[in-house]
């Protein structure tokens, strides 16, 4: 791998709370090179969100922070980025497919028009056209009547193909996928991830993949970090993490997954920060 | 879509009827609001004059109904004030935060612990007795109450998935405000508005009453039930008519804002 995409150097990120404050990402470091799936694993609170939003410049104003750390996107370090910066960059060359699919969309607005705003730049006819065409490669048997139908009309698993049509219309170069399939059922979630793959190795883009769900991490993921508590406690290609994994931490999260143990066994218990 | 609920369209039968009457009122009322008759002067209501005639012989009805159109005007205009006032300070204050949040919330707070009919008063009387001073006056006292409805709308909607996707994808402050904030505002500020026409509907009433709105020898629904509040024992229908006309008014405005209310809400119903 040459120069990685994204190079993220002791990233911190803190929240402001009633104690001061509390630090959710402790000094992370991870690179994303173009093409590649990185797989970021872990429990709710872990700090996989905040990285994310440290990704999309979109810590919330005044209780956000990164107090230290580089996020180099190309040959352009992030955290010195103001809004300006950061609006000529969010739905260009980073793009977010979000976690809950049920409320991402405005409930005021056509598909087509959702469809519309994402392509920023692209003359009204043309990404009219797009869209359909997006739509229709994300299995939509009929676009036009998608494109016509309110959010509401559509199926959790309609809504989140729109969402990711929306975020590879723009043409990323990194896309940030959120829990993405956390809100749908097994086959749906099994098509959004046959999809996101297929941009990412076709078009080369790269994809920060978000999830607490260790076998989608494995069935997507080039390699995987798993994330604890604000660090990473280990990294590594996704067949080794999953099939040998070093930590205590990874192993209890590979076996906590329903299934993976027998019944009636005892969960390992970890403590906490 | 559902089917609006009854009471939205009884409310909004009403609110209609009321608005056509007010439209047409020299084409609908069987006599000028102001000729004068001294025969008929206390005629009780008959064929003649349902309503019944006031002590100069005016015909009440035709009075009730040209009276719709002052009355229904300052309550259009009250609202119109306080909800445009209200929604732009509102949205600024829950979009900027900070500094001129903090200002505009606290002031709105200490507006609203002052007896807001009480400052409407003092504050025509101060202005001088006319409608469009009442109006005002109303007006920016209802002022702080949409701006703590907008804000809180605002501020829920602003957490809503679709807005953080669209700033996600790019979107700037003033798109997501007009393109994402307002258009879900649009029902819930509908649903308040039209409750509020109805309360503007009484406070003008009231304002006029004390002759501090519509001057004689303008027919205003407040002014004529003074005119009948006098006589009220012995001429009952001088001010029972024009009372009526206000109670119908407002409850019709309370009807359809409920059942606007119930409509637009997703979670109620089927």
């Amino acid at each position: 791998m040459s120069t990685p995409l994204v190079d993220v150097e002791g990233l911190c990120v803190e929240f402001r709370s009633s104690r001061g404050w509390m630090r959710a990402v402790d000094g992370v470091s991870f690179q994303i090179g173009a093409g590649e799936i990185l797989g970021c694993v872990g429990e709710s609170g872990s700090g996989k969100s905040a990285t994310a939003s440290a990704l999309l410049g979109l810590l919330p104003r005044r209780v956000g922070r990164i107090p230290s750390g580089a996020i180099r996107f190309g040959d352009r370090d992030l955290t010195q980025l103001d809004e300006t910066g950061w609006l000529g960059l969010r739905g260009r060359e980073i793009a977010l497919v979000p976690q809950d699919p049920m409320s991402a969309l405005n409930p005021t607005m056509r598909i087509a028009r959702h469809l519309r705003l994402a392509q920023r730049g692209v003359d009204r006819r043309e990404a009219s056209a797009r869209a359909a065409q997006s739509l229709a490669r994300m299995g939509f048997d009929d676009p036009d009547a998608a494109l016509r139908a309110y959010p509401f009309q559509l199926s959790g698993g309609q809504r989140q193909r729109v969402l990711l049509a929306m975020a590879l219309l723009a043409h990323p170069k990194l896309l940030i996928a959120d829990e993405p399939t956390t809100a749908l059922d097994v086959t749906v979630q099994a098509e959004i991830l046959r999809l996101i793959e297929t941009a990412a190795h076709e078009d080369g883009m790269s994809v920060l993949f978000i999830t607490h769900n260790l076998g989608v991490a494995w069935r997507i993921c080039d390699r995987i970090m798993v994330m604890r508590a604000g660090q990473i406690v280990e990294a590594g290609s996704a067949h080794q993490v999953l099939s040998a994994p070093r930590a205590d931490y990874t192993r209890a999260l590979i076996a906590s997954v329903p299934g993976a143990v027998p019944p009636r066994t005892r969960l390992v218990a970890q403590g906490g920060a | 879509m559902r089917p609006p609920p009854i009471i939205m369209q009884v409310g909004g039968g009403i609110v209609a009827v009321l608005a056509l009457v007010a439209l047409l009122a020299p084409w609908i009322a069987p006599y000028p609001p102001e000729a004068v008759n001294a025969g008929m002067a206390f005629a009780p209501p008959s064929a003649e004059h349902w309503a019944g005639a006031d002590g100069l012989g005016r015909d009440i009805l035709s009075r009730i109904i040209h009276g719709a159109r002052p009355s229904l005007l300052a309550a259009l205009g009250i609202v119109a004030i306080g909800l445009g006032g209200g929604a732009i300070l509102g949205s600024l204050a829950a979009l900027t935060g900070g500094l001129f949040e903090q200002v505009i919330m606290r002031l709105s707070e200490i507006a609203m612990a002052l007896p807001g009919l009480v400052i409407a008063l003092a504050l025509t009387a101060a202005l001088g007795p006319s409608l469009v001073n009442l109006t005002l006056a109303l007006g920016a006292l209802s002022i702080p109450f949409y701006v703590r409805i907008v804000r809180g709308e605002t501020l829920t909607l602003r957490e809503r998935g679709f807005v953080k996707a669209a700033r996600a994808m790019g979107a700037g402050p003033i798109w997501i405000a007009f393109r994402h904030i307002a258009p879900n505002l649009a029902p819930v500020l509908a649903v308040y508005a039209t409750m509020g026409l109805s309360g503007a509907v009484l406070a003008a009433s009231a304002l006029s009453f004390v002759g501090l709105g519509a001057q004689p020898p303008m027919a205003e629904w407040g002014a004529l039930i003074f005119d009948g509040s006098q006589v009220l024992l012995s001429e009952w229908w001088v001010a029972v008519f024009p009372g009526l006309a206000v109670a119908v008014a407002a409850l019709g405005f309370n009807l359809l804002g409920d059942g606007l209310r119930d409509w637009l809400d997703p979670r109620s119903g089927s």
